[in-house]
């Protein structure tokens, strides 16, 4: 029982929990329509396509807004207010999330995230050789593709659409080929989303990506941590506003830092950087942090790394709960379901 | 042409059985709406079956409850437009001597948000007797062929259970339904279009009609839902057994991925 008691399973629990509301939240908390979901701008990829959804991602309306709003500014059919109150207004609900919780959305909200993370431990017990964390050099490739979607995808296509220089496939681009949409839409028995769209060349080839993609993020998931999440644009929409937030990632100096490392190893999106040393407290809640706090678990040195709220520490690294935390980890990597299965 | 016959036929087919019901004007009238701003056409319902002699009352549910009366001009009702997202109610009350019939149709209109939920309007008692969505098609989806969708019979707020139903497309269709003990009732669209061509946007939507009738201390009680129904894609242009194929390959390519990088970093070990 001892075991269970580590910030990793109380953040698993309020994944679940969140991934029942984020999913099947109109069963019990919401209605059936997108007029009454919580706030139509999600800092997390709950997706508007299932229907049963409790709220829906921000990046949608974002796409909506580009295609419909934004682009009368150009095309000279919609006043200033008329095409910008809308983004306005979305961006206004995400700041306030973000303030909120900040990128713990990401760790500790999103369906996606979650079914990776669950993805990735089954990988464990399966016996798949994990990727403890990927070289510098491919992080280098990796990092910019979360910004390239966000603005090409989110912004920059459905605005061009709207306009009329790209065709109406390019309206929500990144929707299209989000696994988020796949994932969600099957866990409630809508197998509407999967599907190669043979109407044009751009619905074909978004649509493709989008079933290439899944498989491919599924595959990944068993050996990488958090594949997706490295490339989403959710998450570079959210380091733009992470300064807002209340809940944040410090660090306070550590001589052994250079040393150790273990916080940039057990980092879900290797965040090397954490490892470096400073010299008073710092805000190190870089833009690809999640704030899952496994850094701050695994660090072992008594109150290096925290997790602070407004300025409070609500959980800090400490030697004793290194020693349990490391014990369990250790256990759980050992055991496979090869080796515990009746032979 | 071949859609305006087809109309003509279903429309002509629901006026010999005497239920009011509303369908797009068979032949596209459209009249300048000066009310609002000028130039722009306003849309138009057709209120099929109406007695002239009976007492009419036709009115605009909007999505934030408030009620707009309506007048009918030869049939014919320009819809106002309310500036609001959502859906709206356009709803047919007529009374003639021990008849009295209704017909209710949500129309979607594109706005400032309402701030109201369309289980509300769906909710609010129109009719004596009135034939409910449970739920409507949801922002971003529509009524669609091979898809199943629940209703429910209401009569004097109350659910009817054991209700005939039937069911009519402009397509041709037709079925004879039955709501169960708690008044609901399913219906599955049919996929009985025509010539389909490649595309959402390439295919006009057909009408069907859900029509009931209940017999209540010597008065007669008749009412009518009709909503347009759309080509399902997954029926024409989008394959799933092609889908699941690529989602196999995506598995496939992602471990043997991993396989390659790992043998990698055995070799240069």
């Amino acid at each position: 029982m001892d075991k269970f008691l580590t910030l990793t399973w109380f953040r698993r629990l309020v994944q679940l929990f969140f991934f029942v509301i984020m999913v099947y939240g109109s069963l019990f908390m919401t209605t059936f329509y997108s007029q009454d979901k919580l706030t139509q701008s999600l800092p997390a990829l709950s997706c508007a396509y299932d229907k049963q959804s409790g709220d829906y991602c921000t990046l949608i309306p974002l796409q909506h807004q580009m295609d419909h709003r934004v682009s009368g500014l150009f095309t000279g059919d919609l006043n200033v207010m008329q095409a910008l109150l809308p983004t306005l207004i979305t961006l206004g609900t995400f700041v306030l999330l973000m303030v909120i919780l900040n990128k713990a959305f990401c760790g500790w909200v999103c369906p996606l995230g979650f079914f990776q993370e669950m993805i990735h431990a089954l990988g464990d017990k399966l016996g798949f050789k994990r990727f403890h964390s990927l070289s510098k050099s491919a992080l280098k490739k990796v990092r910019p593709i979360k910004w390239l979607m966000l603005a090409f995808l989110v912004f920059i296509f459905p605005l061009l659409t709207g306009i009329g220089f790209l065709g109406h496939e390019m309206g929500d681009p990144f929707c299209k080929i989000c696994p988020s949409r796949i994932l969600t839409t099957l866990a409630v028995g809508d197998t509407s989303q999967l599907y190669i769209d043979n109407s044009s060349t751009g619905y074909m080839i978004l649509s493709i990506i989008a079933d290439l993609l899944f498989g491919l993020m599924i595959a990944m998931a068993l050996t990488i941590k958090q594949p997706f999440c490295r490339i989403c644009p959710m998450l570079a929409l959210q380091a733009v506003f992470k300064k807002v937030g209340l809940f944040r990632l410090v660090k306070n100096g550590s001589s052994s830092c250079e040393k150790c490392g273990l916080c940039a190893k057990v980092c879900p999106t290797d965040i090397f950087e954490i490892q470096d040393v400073v010299h008073k407290p710092t805000n190190i809640t870089f833009a690809d942090c999640t704030l899952c706090g496994m850094c701050v678990e695994f660090c072992p040195d008594d109150d290096v790394m925290q997790l602070q709220y407004a300025g409070f520490p609500v959980f800090k690294s400490s030697k004793d709960y290194f020693k349990k935390r490391n014990k369990d980890q250790r256990g759980w990597e050992k055991t496979t379901w090869a080796e515990v299965a009746p032979k | 042409m071949r859609y305006i016959i087809t109309a003509l036929l279903f429309s002509l087919s629901l006026q010999a059985e005497g239920f009011i019901n509303w369908q797009p004007p068979v032949v596209k009238v459209t009249t300048q709406d000066h009310s609002q701003h000028s130039g722009r056409k306003a849309k138009q319902l057709q209120l099929h079956n109406s007695n002239p002699a009976a007492n009419t009352e036709v009115y605009y549910l909007m999505p934030t409850l408030e009620k707009r009366e309506l007048t009918l001009e030869d049939g014919l009702v320009s819809l106002p437009r309310t500036g609001m997202d959502n859906y709206h109610a356009l709803v047919a009350n007529q009374t003639h001597g021990s008849n009295v019939n209704s017909s209710v149709r949500y129309i979607y209109s594109h706005g400032r948000p309402s701030k109201t939920s369309p289980t509300k309007i769906t909710e609010m008692k129109k009719s004596e007797l009135e034939i409910t969505p449970s739920p409507l098609p949801r922002e971003h989806d529509r009524y669609t062929g091979s898809n199943s969708y629940k209703f429910e019979v209401h009569f004097q707020d109350k659910k009817l259970p054991y209700a005939t139903v039937t069911f009519n497309t402009s397509n041709g269709s037709e079925e004879t339904l039955e709501s169960d003990e708690g008044g609901e009732f399913k219906v599955t669209m049919p996929n009985d279009f025509k010539e389909v061509k490649t595309g959402r946007r390439a295919n006009r939507p057909a009408e069907f009609i859900l029509k009931t009738s209940h017999l209540h201390e010597g008065v007669t009680y008749t009412s009518t839902f009709s909503m347009p129904y759309h080509v399902n894609p997954i029926d024409y242009w989008q394959t799933q057994t092609l889908a699941i194929a690529l989602v196999i390959l995506g598995l496939v390519l992602g471990i043997y991925m991993f396989r390659n990088i790992h043998k990698k970093k055995k070799g240069k070990e």
